[in-house]
């Protein structure tokens, strides 16, 4: 575990030297920038957030993935195996995700009006606050399973890792029973009615799948290397 | 560490690059993988690496390894220095022993001044030596070179010559290929050729410890320091007067070992080389 540690630090920093973390998050910035007007309920705008956070994650993980050029991810699989270097890589995508979701509650909180719409109850902004990043962890961990359905070494043609990571971000999120569906809809529906729940459910069955989908991928990275 | 049946193909009813290779490397060995270019030379040390699977057989027993390629990507967005500390650290070793660690290869190889520069301004040398770095820093218990010497300049590959003995006196076991068949000669314990078929057949024995007549070299090394251990040919030592030495050391070896004492450090004068009097 210290030595995904260690890959994760590694992959951070690959984002971060790289400047590959910047085109995600100023796609996301204008996503909001557009989606959201100022003064709107906070509890709608957390919901669009949330949402549009689901392609942003799978994004982090096809940069975090592809910022290793292979001679260099081969000296890393000789020191710590390929799963472990996989797994780092998608810690990473997750790490940067998460640090995404809760730039976008506080940027929300600032920039909405009230808490729910206006007309009904309002519920307490705390409550509103904690529904939103719950939803958003719920998009991030979703998007991260996404993006390693995605990419390497699940896909290995890389021409078409973008459309099909699109394309299965917005199933996702449109699916009925998906975990990001329900927690979205919760909060657009705690917008209109005022009564706001915790997607606690949804965060553990997405945490499930994610943990099973990259376990299952990290595995396939020794079956398939390069 | 031990290769059973170890055969390799890419995609199912494609040729087999190699097949049926059995191979044992013991603690202390230095192995050069040969063969002809494209006859999975690489790909071997690749599967060793556990970097590639096989398509059959088994690599047992390999325990922490380190690979240095033959080309390292200058694109990664590191400076040299923070690479090592990273690598270092997935390696196992705490951070403030990964950046020491970090700046003694540096220093050994002598581009400590480099250490802040980011790897896409070094030139391809300079960034090579990092990448041979970086798999030094934790004492692996496998080494494994490809080609990795391609591109140093004579001063670097005679380190990387010192530092791949020293790995094996210190119980490591080394693995490499390289185009020059003198590299490390003397010094490697087993050769092994990769043939067109895929096979691993054992070359030539190297190892011929006392073959031919006794030669003694003999030099001065002006600063007094110590010679390196780790010598071809295991030669032995007698101390002259003032700071000159003999080695003696049999034919076989003498030419690597002169190599080696030119272009290593300390450096030395060579005052004599001579067939030992009274010898056949």
């Amino acid at each position: 575990m210290r030595q995904v540690g260690a890959l994760t630090r590694y992959h951070l920093e690959l984002l971060l030297r790289g400047h590959t973390w910047l085109p995600p998050f100023l796609a996301y910035a204008l996503l909001l920038v557009v989606g959201v007007t100022a003064g709107d309920p906070l509890l709608g705008d957390l919901g669009y957030g949330a949402a549009v956070l689901l392609p942003v994650s799978a994004w982090y993980v096809r940069s975090a993935l592809n910022a290793e050029p292979p001679a260099s991810r081969a000296c890393l699989v000789a020191v710590a195996g390929p799963f472990r270097v996989q797994l780092g890589a998608l810690v990473a995508a997750l790490t940067t995700g998460l640090v995404l979701a809760v730039a976008e509650v506080a940027a929300l909180w600032w920039a909405s009006g009230t808490v729910a719409n206006p007309k009904v109850d309002q519920p307490p902004v705390g409550a509103a606050l904690s529904a939103g990043l719950l939803t958003s962890v719920v998009c991030v961990l979703l998007g991260v399973l996404v993006g390693a359905l995605c990419n390497r070494p699940v896909l290995t043609r890389a021409q078409y890792g973008i459309p099909v990571a699109l394309a299965l971000a917005t199933a996702v999120l449109v699916a009925p029973g998906s975990p990001a569906n329900t927690a979205v809809r919760g909060l657009a529906d705690a917008a209109r009615t005022g009564r706001v729940g915790l997607p606690w459910l949804e965060l553990l069955s997405a945490a499930g799948l994610l943990a099973a989908v990259a376990a299952g991928t990290a595995a396939l990275a020794g079956r398939r290397p390069e | 560490m031990e290769l059973a049946g170890i055969g390799k193909r890419y995609g199912r009813g494609g040729r087999w690059i190699l097949r049926g290779v059995d191979l044992a490397v013991r603690p202390g060995e230095l192995v050069r993988i040969a063969g002809a270019n494209g006859t999975g030379k690489s790909t071997l040390l690749k599967l060793v690496a556990g970097i590639e699977r096989p398509s059959a057989g088994r690599v047992v027993g390999r325990g922490t390894a380190a690979y240095v390629p033959e080309r390292f990507p200058p694109a990664l967005p590191f400076d040299a220095s923070s690479y090592l500390l990273r690598v270092g650290r997935v390696h196992g070793l705490s951070a403030a022993e990964a950046r020491r660690r970090a700046g003694e290869w540096l220093d050994r190889f002598g581009i400590a001044d480099r250490a802040g520069t980011p790897l896409s301004k070094l030139s391809k040398g300079t960034c090579q030596k990092v990448a041979v770095a970086q798999a030094l820093l934790a004492e692996a218990r496998v080494l494994l070179l490809d080609e990795a010497w391609t591109g140093l300049d004579p001063a670097a590959r005679a380190v990387l010559d010192e530092v791949a003995a020293e790995r094996a006196a210190l119980g490591g076991a080394v693995l490499f290929v390289d185009h020059d068949p003198a590299r490390l000669a003397g010094l490697t314990t087993a050769a092994y050729q990769v043939g067109t078929d895929g096979a691993l057949r054992r070359a030539e024995e190297p190892d011929a410890a006392d073959d031919g007549p006794l030669m003694e070299i003999e030099v001065d090394v002006p600063d007094g320091g110590p010679l390196p251990a780790g010598l071809p040919g295991a030669p032995g030592l007698t101390a002259l007067e003032g700071t000159a030495v003999r080695l003696t050391v049999s034919s076989a070896h003498s030419d690597a070992l002169l190599r080696r004492l030119l272009t290593g450090r300390p450096a030395v004068r060579v005052l004599a080389v001579r067939r030992r009097e009274g010898e056949r």
